[in-house]
């Protein structure tokens, strides 16, 4: 009686938690994620046994109950009733009565019915009813979990195949992170480490976000943008020439007599005085026209400079001024040039301080900033370079920015500051709205490549000899040529881009009075049909 | 154990005295079986019974014909409005000896028969009905302020005609408790009235033998029937069914909560278990089951149910109520 009681139960339990599977089942199916059956199965098989259990248990009767249901499934009139009762009541030693012998008779009666009956079948334990409604959860879950087999297998492939994706992507931010490291274990520079770390993480989160190729590009965006966006803001924080180059200048420039003035003021920091006497040695200089000085300060001026740029820790001023006193040299120019161009630069300087730009520089900071440079140069070479389908054009790598061009190239914060970007500006991304020459010619989407602009640049560079008065002047116009043009249509671009914008844009708790003109912006810059 | 073939004996003699007599009566009472079973039971259980039915069913024949049956006396009253308490128990009478002294001298009347049949008894009035009440109960009657012991065995069996109730005193509650059975005799269907007519209308009229020749006999038979045991578990269905009539009771049924006024008395309850007993010696058992109890429920119950105003208005029957709970309480 209690094993069939125990088995209603289970079969009872088994349905109960066999819906529980199906609706499990039918949850990870529609999450597409692996439905862990075996450990499931094993878990409710012990939830409907200790169910059961706890029924039988529960329900469990006694002989007189046990007896009651005998009878009344046998239709025996309650023999087994009637003779548990009397074979309890009756004492063996008792004194036989009439109403005890009646009960013997009684007891007699049941027991001959019982020998001669056929009860076993009642006792027989079955198979509970409702057992053969447990093929519907097992059926079920089968073709579920069949279903979602072949859905995991698909988002599998799928997930494989953006991570073939990004994998590229995501060793390059490693590699670029190890390079980071290296200058952090150089520099001892917080923000480095700081970026290393993030761009490890980057890497990380890259791969995790790989889930679907239209994911692992959208991500590989983001991951990229928002590398690019710390890298500038490091940079940006890290503007102006350091008190090192500072120092390095005004040593250079105590060499000589005429500039021995404008080295104090340096040294002092007070950097307007120092190119007020710049130009005043200038002036002298030009009066005095003695060759042998003017060769001597440029050559000493040059020296510094030089020695700055081998130890790295030239700023992008630094190096065009030493390139274009490099060039004034084998031209033969003055080095008056080079000193007004090195007072114009001593007066940018002054303003950007004055603007609140630069910042108190740590020690090493220059060669922090040369190493965020390059990160954010190798940073934009991935993110653009991930907008081509085919992404043929090797990326280039951040340590290839040391020596001229390279760094300056992937930057937008340039000396050109104020000045319109146009077509063809190797600064900016080409195809920009409202270019005239939006027709893809170039490797980058920056315009050509930096060292081929600049060795144009080089090329057209006008140099002269300065005039009488201070309207001479020599210009480096670093743009880019003719055929500068975008190998990619805006197009193209637009459909690369738009995704990580979208992104941008969601993310973001926009205001409704602000959604018509964010709308407008995305609207004004989609590319005509 | 000495006592076992003998207690055997008499149980084997109970059911095979119990199946002559039946058969005896069956010989007149055509297609009446349960109603013979019904009556035959009350009587072995020293109980009383209350025919129902119209007239010309054999009521009367079938008291006289058990009479006949079991050899005892017999009398029969024809209850009607005028009908004294007297007519019915006796009176006090003045007798002159031989020597001219006058005594009162007690005149037994109908009631001091063995089988009573109380034809049409609810036309009496209630003081002549109550008449009978001492004598089924305590099987003596009081007049003149002396008792006067009625012969055992005693069994009343009275009638009423379902149909014609104007002018009819409808038994009183305590009147009803006192009836063992209450026993509705049916219309014969075709087959049986073939049979009836066959029986009556001819010259040969079938005899009915004499089964028992002694009161004794009856009572001993009567012993037997107490003798029979039950399991506490038996005995407690029945009160269950029993307290299952009652609305106020846990165990009531929706229809006994809704048509019921009054449940059944504990005489109800020991109808039901001396009934089972007798089934179950005719089930060739020792012991009472449930199965028996359930058997006489309807016979023992549907006189002790009184239905309410609302159940009367319904149509509702007695036994449907009493179906229900025999099927609630299975």
């Amino acid at each position: 009686m209690a094993l069939q009681t125990f088995l209603g139960a289970l079969a009872r339990g088994a349905l109960a938690m066999g819906a529980v599977l199906v609706i499990s089942t039918a949850v990870f199916r529609w999450r597409v994620v692996r439905f862990p059956v075996e450990l499931s199965v094993v878990a409710a098989s012990v939830v409907a046994l200790g169910y059961a259990a706890a029924v039988a248990f529960a329900r469990r009767k006694s002989l007189l109950q046990v007896a009651e249901v005998i009878d009344r499934a046998g239709k025996t009139h309650d023999r087994f009733l009637t003779a548990l009762a009397f074979s309890e009541s009756n004492s063996p030693g008792a004194a036989p009565s009439s109403h005890q012998e009646m009960q013997r008779l009684a007891v007699r009666e049941c027991v001959e019915f019982v020998r001669n009956g056929r009860f076993e079948r009642l006792v027989q334990v079955r198979w509970p009813r409702q057992a053969v409604w447990l093929l519907v959860p097992i059926i079920s879950v089968m073709l579920l979990q069949w279903q979602a087999q072949i859905a995991i297998d698909a988002k599998e492939a799928q997930i494989a195949e953006a991570r073939s994706t990004v994998e590229d992507t995501a060793k390059k931010l490693e590699a670029l992170a190890r390079e980071a490291e290296k200058a952090q274990a150089k520099t001892s520079d917080e923000k480095l480490k700081r970026m290393a770390e993030r761009l490890k993480q980057g890497a990380d989160q890259l791969r995790a976000q790989a889930i679907s190729p239209e994911e692992a590009a959208k991500a590989q965006m983001r991951e990229l943008s928002a590398l690019e966006q710390l890298a500038q803001e490091m940079q940006k924080s890290q503007s102006g020439a350091t008190s090192e180059e500072m120092k390095t200048l005004a040593e250079a420039l105590a060499k000589n007599e005429e500039t021995q003035k404008a080295a104090d003021a340096l040294k002092a920091g007070d950097l307007e005085k120092a190119a007020a006497e710049l130009e005043q040695a200038l002036k002298d200089l030009q009066q005095r026209k003695d060759e042998k000085t003017a060769d001597a300060l440029s050559k000493d001026i040059q020296e510094a400079l030089k020695q700055l740029a081998a130890q790295q820790q030239l700023s992008e001023a630094m190096q065009k001024l030493a390139q274009q006193m490099q060039q004034s040299q084998q031209g033969k120019g003055a080095s008056s040039e080079a000193m007004q161009k090195l007072a114009q630069m001593l007066r940018r300087m002054q303003q950007q301080q004055q603007q609140g730009q630069g910042q108190s520089q740590k020690g090493g900071g220059s060669s922090s900033q040369q190493s965020l440079e390059s990160l954010l140069a190798a940073l934009q070479n991935m993110k653009y370079g991930q907008g081509e389908k085919d992404g043929g054009s090797k990326p280039q790598d951040g340590k290839d920015g040391k020596g001229s061009g390279m760094v300056a190239m992937q930057s937008f914060s340039n000396e050109k500051s104020g000045q319109t970007p146009g077509a063809g500006d190797p600064n900016m991304p080409s195809g920009h709205p409202g270019s005239e020459h939006d027709e893809g010619t170039t490797d980058s989407v920056f315009g050509k490549d930096r060292k081929e602009s600049v060795a144009e640049a080089q090329a057209k560079q006008i140099s002269g000899t300065a005039g009488e008065g201070e309207n001479s002047m020599q210009q480096f116009i670093p743009s880019a040529s003719d055929n500068s043009k975008s190998n990619r249509r805006y197009k193209e671009l637009y459909n690369a881009m738009a995704p990580a914008a979208e992104d941008a844009v969601l993310q973001e708790n926009i205001p409704l009075g602000s959604r018509f003109f964010i709308k407008r912006y995305f609207e004004a810059i989609r590319p005509k049909e | 154990m000495t006592d076992t073939p003998n207690l055997e004996n008499k149980v084997q003699e109970f059911k095979a005295s119990f199946t002559r007599i039946r058969d005896e009566m069956a010989k007149m009472m055509v297609g009446q079986e349960e109603i013979l079973e019904g009556v035959l039971s009350a009587f072995f259980a020293g109980g009383h019974v209350l025919l129902e039915g119209v007239p010309g069913l054999g009521k009367t024949m079938l008291v006289r014909t058990l009479a006949d049956a079991v050899n005892l006396r017999f009398s029969r009253v024809q209850f009607t409005p005028d009908l004294m308490p007297a007519d019915i128990v006796g009176t006090n009478m003045i007798v002159e000896d031989e020597q001219g002294r006058k005594t009162f001298q007690f005149q037994q009347g109908p009631v001091f028969a063995n089988i009573v049949l109380a034809d049409e008894i609810n036309r009496a009035t209630p003081k002549t009905q109550s008449a009978l009440l001492e004598a089924m109960q305590e099987h003596h009657v009081t007049v003149g302020g002396a008792q006067h012991q009625l012969d055992q065995p005693f069994l009343v069996l009275a009638t009423q005609n379902p149909l014609e109730m104007e002018g009819t005193y409808p038994l009183p509650e305590a009147q009803l408790d006192r009836f063992f059975f209450k026993l509705k005799v049916r219309f014969p269907n075709a087959a049986e009235l073939n049979t009836i007519m066959d029986r009556t209308t001819a010259n040969e009229r079938p005899s009915v033998a004499k089964v028992l020749h002694d009161p004794q006999e009856v009572m001993a038979m009567r012993e037997v029937v107490r003798q029979v045991p039950l399991a506490k578990e038996v005995q407690a269905h029945a009160i269950d069914l029993v307290l299952a009539t009652h609305p106020d009771n846990d165990g009531a049924t929706p229809l006994t909560k809704k048509y019921v006024r009054y449940g059944a008395s504990p005489r109800g309850a020991q109808a039901l278990i001396l009934a089972g007993k007798i089934n179950a010696l005719l089930d060739n058992r020792y012991h009472v089951s449930k199965a028996d109890i359930d058997k006489a429920a309807p016979a023992a119950l549907r006189h002790r149910v009184i239905l309410n105003f609302e159940g009367e208005a319904e149509g509702t029957s007695t036994d449907e109520v009493i179906a229900e709970i025999l099927k609630l309480k299975a």
